[in-house]
């Protein structure tokens, strides 16, 4: 069962102090401290990921996709992995869906450089603030950007010098 | 936007099966994805069922060997290098035989002309070496 955060108490004067509050307000809360709600992807797939679209679209809403519960607060949402875009003169744009809504907004989160097409490492922690209490679901989104090529991922698919492992992965960090 | 997934699909030739789904009438394809296996058609939210039965077809029928306009031109370029490649190499040990100027200028210019030509794919964003 996942660790349950309840709020801290106010302690009072000669208030008594049974075991359920000990219970609730140490151990369970310092469980949850050790192990918050997290939500981790790594890949291990057979073949690589592609991608031309101009929008933004999900990289794979069956494996790239979080689910967890909080219980309120900031959220962390963490991925790293090497891209490439087939088009010398094209990059990758990289979001992450929250709830239905895009956390960046606008050409998302990061992007890689234009690099004659080679692979290119990018990485982002974006943290997400005041994530109300439930449960939530994240996707890892994607475009080519600018208009040119394809957008690619390596997946750990045995690519030559490039079977590099992706994760993706969200943890509430207060 | 909605998609559509195509299972099933190995092998596939992104650029090509993108300009060809491009081309249909109606042009509903909004751009296409490949996830495990899968190709995903990205599509004008208002796509007709004959549209996305066309594209299901064409998707279908899809032969990776066929190349998009742009690949063959980049690939008419990487054997014009090749050939070029080729004639330099032969230009670059006939010099050392040549006996006067005239000779020599015209064996240099062959040189000459495969580097213009791999100058040419580099700046087109061609990789040739690979």
């Amino acid at each position: 069962m996942s660790p349950v955060w309840h709020p801290p108490r106010t302690w009072q004067v000669d208030q008594l102090v049974t075991e359920a509050d000990l219970n609730s307000q140490l151990r369970d809360n310092l469980n949850f401290l050790k192990d918050p709600p997290t939500a981790f992807v790594s890949l291990d797939e057979a073949s690589n990921y592609a991608s031309n679209s101009n929008e933004f679209v999900d990289v794979d809403r069956e494996r790239l996709a979080l689910s967890l519960t909080t219980a309120g607060g900031d959220l962390l949402v963490v991925f790293f992995g090497m891209v490439k875009n087939s088009d010398a003169r094209g990059a990758v744009a990289l979001d992450v869906v929250l709830d239905g809504a895009r956390v960046g907004g606008d050409d998302g989160l990061i992007g890689s450089n234009p690099d004659l097409r080679n692979w290119t490492p990018v990485s982002f922690c974006a943290l997400v603030r005041d994530v109300a209490a439930g449960s939530h679901n994240l996707y890892l989104q994607w475009k080519r950007n600018p208009r040119e090529g394809a957008a690619q991922l390596a997946a750990g698919a045995g690519t030559w010098s490039f079977d590099h492992h992706p994760q993706f992965w969200a943890r509430e960090i207060s | 936007m909605r998609e559509i997934v195509i299972s099933g699909m190995q092998g596939v030739n992104l650029e090509a099966l993108d300009d060809r789904l491009r081309a249909l009438p109606g042009a509903a394809a909004r751009g296409i994805s490949l996830r495990r296996g899968s190709v995903i058609v990205h599509l004008d939210a208002e796509a007709a069922e004959e549209e996305i039965a066309a594209i299901r077809s064409l998707v279908r029928g899809h032969d990776p060997r066929q190349l998009s306009a742009a690949q063959q031109v980049q690939k008419q370029r990487a054997d014009q290098i090749k050939t070029a490649h080729a004639d330099a190499r032969t230009a670059r040990q006939a010099a050392a035989g040549a006996s006067d100027v005239k000779q020599q200028v015209a064996l240099l210019a062959r040189r000459i002309d495969w580097l213009e030509k791999l100058l040419e794919a580099l700046v087109a964003g061609d990789k040739p070496f690979d």
